[in-house]
């Protein structure tokens, strides 16, 4: 069964065009990444839908979301 | 007068630092707030900014020097959600009509020869005043902010509107999904939202998957700009959103910024409207001579609210009618007097309701990098468009790509894809052919 952070992994790099673009758990999606606003919308809205959750109001910003490991550990704290 | 910067997201604080500085008697300038750090010190010190106002988020993640930190200062953030605009904002804010310079924005982006657009208080006032007419405002409206401040259609056609006609509006940071959006128009009744067709397009999907969870019966009209909103997605919003009115609105920073709106009893296509009070438009053909009604030509327009220049750099499309303002748009006139906009008559390339000048990106990648020539261009997949690049040279992985120049650009502006060729076609002339060179990219993200 796929752990939570190759979930997320899966689901970023469908969003983002070049499959040979890198992703591991230390990813930072604006740092590494340089994602655009509408891209990084996207993927919150991907990963709500996998995961059948909904990230609190508070840390709905690129700040809060930007590191992959961020966004497991508040799956994991929902779920 | 002073030059005084903001970089930050939509917030009480944001607006009351704009105000503040206006009561000063200075001028605005208003940078987007992905941009990298050196390229923000870059163009405050092009743009002679004195002080700059950063989100104390943003500040803590840059590592200022100490020179640095001598004017770029960080406002504390308190309302990092949404809220309404509060009485004492509205008291604050004082109607000027001067000359003087009001604020500066920047449209392209970090791209384009011409940088930093100057608007004088007259133009965006009277800029404003003229949307006031077509918006036909009530007391029991509430503007809700979906888009950046520093974008001229925002800040003149939403927050000064609101500041003028002391309409409700709900300042909420930008970056969020659709359902948060609802759940705000839900929450403050808002009435009225003014979105681009990407934006749009998340909320027609968002509210359609979760209709039942979201009461929004109080929007009453959706304004539409920053590209050509297509056909389908106008009927699908349309559908999506039966009890509400949704209107093209057409413009340019240059120009105060809006141009042209529909408005009620004239919106009878996908154009964008007539010319808004002040504004004349007319399409003149690469001859010089006014196009005919159906007649594709360059959209001029002769406005009060035109800007006052840029501050650096000079605009690349010369006037082919009097002393009247090209827009670089293509558009033609219907039968019913309505503006129609086609696509552009320059490289300018717009993705997401961004403008972005693919030279210069071309050329930020090519001193970044040892090869021999690059193209970057546009591509659409999955219903989403991207950046694309097509070089010549050495192999090199995303990553290493965007390590180098994610400091000198804005994430919009740096290609999801880069293709590496032996040679870029040309055409006889040998001449980079950005025909030949879109087709390649089609044929290597598509297969």
């Amino acid at each position: 069964m796929q752990s939570i952070e190759d979930k997320v992994i899966n689901i970023i790099s469908n969003n983002v065009l070049n499959k040979e673009i890198v992703i591991d758990k230390n990813t930072n999606l604006v740092q590494d990444l340089a994602l655009d606003s509408i891209v990084f919308i996207q993927i919150i809205l991907d990963i709500e839908t996998e995961f059948e959750i909904e990230f609190p109001d508070e840390l709905l910003t690129m700040d809060s979301l930007s590191s992959l490991n961020t966004i497991v550990s508040i799956i994991k704290n929902i779920i | 007068m002073s030059r005084i910067g903001i970089i930050g997201d939509n917030s009480l604080e944001y607006i009351e630092t704009l105000i503040d500085i206006w009561n000063d008697g200075d001028c605005a300038v208003l940078f987007d707030k992905n941009i990298p750090h050196a390229k923000a010190v870059e163009m405050i010190r092009e743009a002679g900014v004195q002080k700059c106002f950063v989100d104390d988020r943003i500040f803590k993640r840059w590592n200022l020097s100490n020179e640095e930190k001598g004017y770029i200062v960080p406002y504390q953030l308190h309302t990092s959600h949404s809220a309404l605009l509060t009485e004492n904002i509205y008291n604050k804010f004082q109607i000027n009509y001067s000359s003087s310079e009001a604020v500066i924005l920047y449209s392209s982006g970090t791209t384009g020869a011409a940088k930093g657009i100057i608007l004088s208080h007259f133009a965006i006032n009277a800029n404003a005043d003229a949307i006031i007419e077509y918006m036909n405002l009530t007391s029991k409206d509430c503007i809700y902010l979906a888009k950046p401040l520093y974008h001229s259609s925002t800040l003149t056609g939403e927050l000064l509107v609101a500041l003028k006609t002391r309409t409700k509006l709900v300042v909420s940071p930008v970056i969020v999904p659709p359902r948060f959006i609802l759940n705000q128009i839900c929450t403050y009744k808002a009435s009225i939202l003014c979105l681009s067709p990407y934006l749009l397009e998340l909320l027609v999907q968002g509210y359609y998957k979760n209709k039942s969870n979201f009461d929004i019966s109080s929007l009453k009209k959706i304004y539409v700009s920053g590209s050509v909103l297509y056909n389908s997605l106008r009927e699908m919003a349309r559908r999506t959103f039966q009890n509400v009115d949704i209107f093209n609105v057409y413009g340019l920073s240059e120009a105060g910024p809006r141009v042209s709106a529909q408005r009620d009893g004239c919106c009878n296509s996908n154009s964008v409207g007539k010319p808004v009070n002040g504004v004349k438009v007319i399409i003149v053909r690469e001859d010089g001579k006014v196009a005919n009604e159906g007649e594709y030509g360059i959209v001029h327009i002769s406005t009060p609210c035109v800007y006052n220049g840029y501050i650096s750099g000079i605009t690349k499309n010369k006037t082919l009618y009097k002393d009247w303002l090209n827009t670089g748009d293509i558009g033609f006139w219907d039968e019913f007097g309505e503006l129609h906009i086609v696509g552009r008559c320059d490289d300018i390339i717009t993705i997401n309701s961004h403008k972005i000048f693919p030279s210069d990106i071309e050329t930020v990648i090519s001193n970044s990098f040892d090869i021999n020539a690059c193209v970057v261009s546009k591509t659409t997949k999955n219903g989403r468009e991207f950046l694309c690049c097509v070089y010549e040279g050495a192999v090199f992985s995303y990553n290493e790509f965007v390590e180098k120049i994610k400091d000198k650009l804005l994430p919009y502006e740096i290609p999801q894809y880069f293709v590496q060729c032996n040679n870029l076609p040309r055409n006889a002339n040998g001449k980079i052919s950005r025909e030949a060179v879109t087709k390649l990219i089609i044929e290597q993200i598509h297969n």
